[in-house]
C-alpha cells in the first residue's frame, strides 16, 4: 500500500493505512459505545468495487465497517453540518481545514463535533491518480483534532512529506500571456454543464439558497452558454475568495472534468500575499473578505499598484 | 437482413461520405474521457468496449432547446435540426431511446412531443454490443442483453483481430443509405458472419419492477438510509439516459425572447418548490424516493417499460456513492416480505 | 476588433457610483460644466461596499464595454468602513479577472470624493480612452473556443 503515493524517498516516513484504519475503528467504537457521539462519519467499502463511500455509523457494530485507505478521496465535509446532535468525523487534513472554516463562520459548534484527525500524505481519486486537492497540498497534518491518528497509527504526527505539486499556476501566470490564461479558462469552462456538482460538494458553499437558484431576479439562467458559465464560475470564485481550503472536492466530483482549482489556488496566493490570511488555519480569525485593514493597498485600482 | 463486411478504413471512408447530409455522433475520446461527440473526422471515432461517460439522450432531448422565438418580426419556431446518425450506441442506451419514445409518444400519454419526435424521426441509430460488463452495470438484472438490441436501425460488430467491421442492417429502409460503404454484402446465415444472431436471445428475464402499494412504500421503506449521503448535485439525472424532466425558461436577449426547454432534476430542492415557499418534497429522502419510484414504478405503470436500463452511470458518477440498484433490491425484498406476511395473516 | 473601431465610436461603460462621494462628484462635474465623454451609464448605489462583485461580472457577461466603480476615499466612507471591505473585494476581483484573462482591462476601480468634480471628469476621460483602445466588447455568448472536438453539449 502507498506505493503510488511515495513521491520522494524519505526513509522511514511511510503511511501505514492498515494501522490507521485499526485506530480509527477503535476510536469510533469507543465514542459510540460510550455515547459520546450519536454518529461517526467515515468511509466504508463500496459494493461495486469503486472507491470507498460515506458511512454514517450509529452503533459500534456499524463502526466495524469503517475503512481508511489510499482511495478515500471522497469529501465528507458537506455532511458535517447535516446532523443535529454530536458528531464525530474521520477527517483528513483538508477536511479539518473545512471544519475550521465552518466554525469560524458560525456554521458548526466546536463542542458538537469530535474530530478524528488523520495524518494524510495524499489520496488517489477514482482514476487512480493523486486527487486534485492533494496536488500541491502543503499540510499533511490536521489543522484541528481531538483524536490524532498519525501516519504510523500513533498519536504523535510524524510529518509526512507533502505530495508533489504539478500545477503551479504561479509559474503559469508569470510565463503566460493573457491569451493563454483566457484560453485555459475558456477551455475548462467549455466542459462545464452547469450541474452545480462543485457547489454541492464544496464545504464552503453552504448557503441556504445559492445565487444561481434565485429565479426571481433572473441573475442566472440555467442555459449552458458561455456567458452563464463565466458568470457562475467567476461569482463562485469571488464567493470563495479567502475561504477556499483547497480540498479539491470541486474537481474530484466534477462529472465533466472541469479543472478550475488553479484559479482558487491563485486567488488564495494573492490573498495570502496581500492580506496575510490563509483559510482553515485559525477558527478565531474572520476571513480575509470579512475584515479589512486601514493599511490595505489599492491593488488593481486606477493609479494604484498593478498586479 | 443484409450484412456488410468491410475493413475499418472502408468503414471510416463511408462515414466520411455521410458528413454532408448528416450530423454524425459517435463515442470519441476528449481528454481521456470517452463520450458521445459530434464527429468531424472519422478517425475520432473510438469504438472501444467502454461505456461513454454521458448518455446520448442530448441528441434527442438537448439540454437547452429553443422551441419558440419571439421578436419584433413575429413568432417563429426554430428549424428542424439536421438528421443525425448515432454510431456505436450500447444496448443499454438503445433501450433508453425506446423508453424515451414511449414517454414522449401519444400512445401512452395525451400528447406526443413534437420537439422530441422531429429529432427522433430523422435519427438513425447504429448500435454496438458490449463485450464485458463494467463495474456498476446491471443491465442483466433488467433483462437487457448487453450484446445486442434490435431496437436499433443497424448494428456493428467488430472483429478486432482482422480489423473488420460487420454492419448488420436491421431496418430495410436504410439499405440504400448504407450502400455507400465499400463492402462485401453477406446474407444472414453465411458462415463468415459472426454469431450475433445466436446471442440475441440470451437475455435474462429478471425484473426489478416495483409493484406495491404506494402509501406503504412511502411510509415503510427507509428512504433516508439510501439517500443519506446524497449531495443533491443532480448529476445522476444529468447523465442518466432516461431522465427526462424539464422546465421552461423565457430568456430575453437584445429584443429577442426565446422560450427554452431546459433540463431539470428531481434531485434539486427547487424542483418542487412552490411559490408559497412550501416544498412537498422537502428533504432528500422524498426526492430520492421520487427518482426511484418514477423509474421503477410510475413509468412502468404508464408506459409498460422500466425507465432504467442498468447502464450504471449514476452509480459510478455519484460523488456520495449512492447505489440505486442496492436501494431497489432492498425495496423489492421488503415489499415481497410484506406481501408474504400479509398473505399469511389472511390465512 | 480594430476594423469595428470607428473614429467616433463611444463605448458603453456601466458606472457604479456611491451615493455620498462619487455620485456627488459626478454631480459637481456637471454643475461645474466640465466636459467628459458621454460614455458612462451611472448606477447609483448607497456605498461602494454595497456593490456585489456579481453586478460587475453580470455587466461584463451581458456585453458592457467597460465597468467603472467608484466610492469614497478610504477613511471618508459615509458608513465608516464600507469602502474598506470594498477595496479588498475589488482587488481580488481584478486579480481573478486577470487570472481568467477575461475582462480585467475593462474593469476599473477608483476613489472620487464629492469635491472632486474635476477628478471625476478626468477619470471618465481616462477610462473611456482605455476602453476605446480595446474596442467593443465581444459578448461572451459569442466567444468561440478553439477546442479540438466539441462535445455534444457544447453549443
Amino acid at each position: 500500500m502507498g506505493d503510488k503515493l511515495k513521491q520522494n524517498d524519505s526513509p522511514g516516513v511511510v503511511q501505514d493505512f492498515e494501522e490507521q484504519e485499526r485506530c480509527i475503528r477503535l476510536i469510533a467504537k469507543e465514542l459510540l459505545s460510550s455515547d459520546t457521539v450519536d454518529v461517526v462519519i467515515g468511509f466504508q467499502e463500496d459494493d461495486i468495487g469503486g472507491s470507498p463511500i460515506p458511512l454514517f455509523a450509529r452503533s459500534p457494530e456499524q463502526a466495524e465497517k469503517l475503512v481508511w485507505n489510499e482511495n478515500c478521496w471522497r469529501n465528507l465535509a458537506p455532511y458535517f453540518k447535516r446532523f443535529d446532535g454530536k458528531v464525530a468525523v474521520v477527517a483528513k487534513p483538508c477536511d479539518t481545514r473545512s471544519i475550521v472554516n465552518l466554525i469560524a463562520e458560525n456554521q458548526l459548534e466546536r463542542e458538537n463535533i469530535t474530530i478524528i484527525g488523520i495524518e494524510c500524505g495524499g489520496v488517489l481519486n477514482r482514476d487512480g491518480v493523486l486527487a486534485h486537492g492533494c496536488l500541491g497540498c502543503t499540510s499533511t497534518v490536521p489543522a484541528i483534532w481531538d483524536y490524532p491518528v498519525a501516519a504510523d497509527g500513533g498519536k504523535e504526527f510524524i510529518g509526512l512529506p507533502s505530495p508533489p505539486s504539478t500545477d503551479t499556476f504561479v509559474d503559469f501566470n508569470a510565463d503566460s500571456s493573457r491569451e493563454d490564461r483566457r484560453n485555459r479558462f475558456l477551455r475548462e469552462i467549455d466542459k462545464c454543464i452547469l450541474c452545480y456538482s462543485c457547489r454541492q460538494a464544496c464545504p464552503g458553499c453552504y448557503c441556504e439558497s445559492c445565487f444561481v437558484d434565485r429565479k426571481m431576479t433572473n441573475w442566472h439562467q440555467r442555459d449552458v452558454d458561455t456567458g452563464n458559465k463565466i458568470a457562475f464560475h467567476l461569482t463562485r470564485a469571488m464567493h470563495l475568495a479567502g475561504r477556499c481550503v483547497t480540498c479539491g472536492a470541486c474537481e474530484n466530483v466534477c462529472p465533466s472534468g472541469v479543472s478550475l482549482k488553479y484559479i482558487y489556488d491563485e486567488i488564495n496566493r494573492f490573498i495570502e500575499d496581500q492580506y496575510d490570511f490563509r483559510a482553515g488555519i485559525n477558527a478565531d480569525l474572520p476571513s480575509a473578505m470579512n475584515s479589512f485593514d486601514q493599511t490595505d493597498r489599492d491593488t488593481g485600482f486606477l493609479g494604484g499598484e498593478g498586479i | 437482413m443484409i450484412i456488410l463486411k468491410m475493413s475499418r478504413s472502408a468503414f471510416h471512408d463511408g462515414i466520411g461520405k455521410l458528413f454532408g447530409d448528416y450530423r454524425v455522433v459517435a463515442p470519441s475520446r476528449i481528454n481521456g474521457t470517452l463520450d458521445y461527440t459530434d464527429i468531424v473526422d472519422p478517425a475520432q471515432i473510438d469504438l472501444s468496449d467502454e461505456l461513454p461517460y454521458k448518455s446520448p439522450k442530448e441528441i434527442l432531448f438537448p439540454r437547452v432547446e429553443t422551441i419558440l422565438r419571439i421578436s419584433d418580426d413575429g413568432i417563429d419556431v426554430p428549424d428542424t435540426p439536421k438528421p443525425t446518425i448515432l454510431i456505436g450506441v450500447k444496448p443499454c442506451d438503445i433501450t433508453a431511446i425506446n423508453v424515451m419514445d414511449k414517454v414522449f409518444s401519444k400512445e401512452n400519454n395525451k400528447f406526443s412531443d413534437p420537439y422530441y419526435f422531429r429529432r427522433r424521426e430523422s435519427l438513425i441509430v447504429i448500435g454496438m454490443g458490449c463485450v464485458h460488463k463494467k463495474p456498476g452495470c446491471f443491465c442483466d438484472e433488467l433483462g437487457i442483453d448487453m450484446t445486442f438490441s434490435d431496437y436499433s436501425d443497424a448494428f456493428i460488430s467488430i472483429d478486432n483481430d482482422n480489423n473488420i467491421v460487420f454492419l448488420y442492417i436491421l431496418d430495410e429502409k436504410y439499405e440504400s443509405l448504407f450502400s455507400i460503404f465499400d463492402a462485401q454484402v453477406l446474407e444472414s446465415g453465411s458462415p463468415e458472419v459472426s454469431e450475433i444472431n445466436s446471442r440475441v436471445n440470451e437475455s435474462t428475464t429478471k425484473n426489478l419492477r416495483i409493484d406495491a402499494d404506494e402509501k406503504e412504500l412511502f411510509e415503510e421503506i427507509p428512504w433516508e438510509l439510501y439517500s443519506e449521503s446524497c449531495l443533491e448535485c443532480g448529476i445522476c439525472t444529468y447523465i442518466c439516459p432516461t431522465c427526462h424532466c424539464f422546465e421552461f425558461r423565457d430568456v430575453e436577449d437584445c429584443g429577442v425572447t426565446c422560450r427554452n426547454r431546459c433540463w431539470d432534476s428531481c434531485m434539486y430542492p427547487s424542483f418542487t418548490l412552490h411559490a408559497s415557499g412550501h416544498n412537498p418534497r422537502a428533504t432528500q429522502r422524498e426526492r430520492f424516493r421520487q427518482r426511484v419510484l418514477h423509474k421503477y414504478m410510475y413509468v412502468p405503470k404508464n408506459c409498460s417499460v422500466i425507465a432504467c436500463t442498468g447502464c450504471g452511470r449514476c452509480i459510478r458518477a455519484c460523488p456520495g456513492g449512492l447505489n440505486i440498484l442496492r436501494a431497489v433490491q432492498d425495496i423489492l425484498d421488503r415489499t415481497i416480505f410484506s406481501k408474504v406476511s400479509k398473505a399469511e395473516e389472511c390465512v | 476588433m480594430p476594423d469595428k473601431l470607428q473614429e467616433n465610436w463611444c463605448p458603453t461603460i456601466i458606472a457604479f457610483l456611491c451615493n455620498w462621494c462619487s455620485y456627488a462628484g459626478a454631480d459637481l462635474a456637471g454643475t461645474s460644466r466640465l466636459q467628459y465623454p458621454p460614455s458612462i451609464r451611472i448606477i447609483r448605489v448607497p456605498c461602494s461596499g454595497r456593490i456585489n462583485p456579481q453586478y460587475i461580472i453580470k455587466a461584463l457577461v451581458d456585453g458592457a464595454d467597460g465597468v467603472l466603480v467608484s466610492g469614497c476615499h478610504p477613511g471618508d466612507c459615509h458608513y465608516l468602513t464600507g469602502n474598506m471591505y470594498a477595496r479588498r473585494r475589488f482587488s481580488v476581483l481584478k486579480h481573478l479577472l486577470s487570472v481568467c484573462g477575461f475582462g480585467e482591462d475593462r474593469v476599473h476601480f477608483t476613489w472620487v470624493s464629492a469635491s472632486e468634480g474635476g477628478r471625476f471628469a478626468d477619470v471618465v476621460e481616462e477610462v473611456t480612452e482605455k476602453i476605446r483602445k480595446l474596442g467593443p466588447a465581444l459578448p461572451p455568448r459569442d466567444i468561440a473556443v478553439d477546442v479540438k472536438g466539441v462535445s455534444i453539449d457544447g453549443r
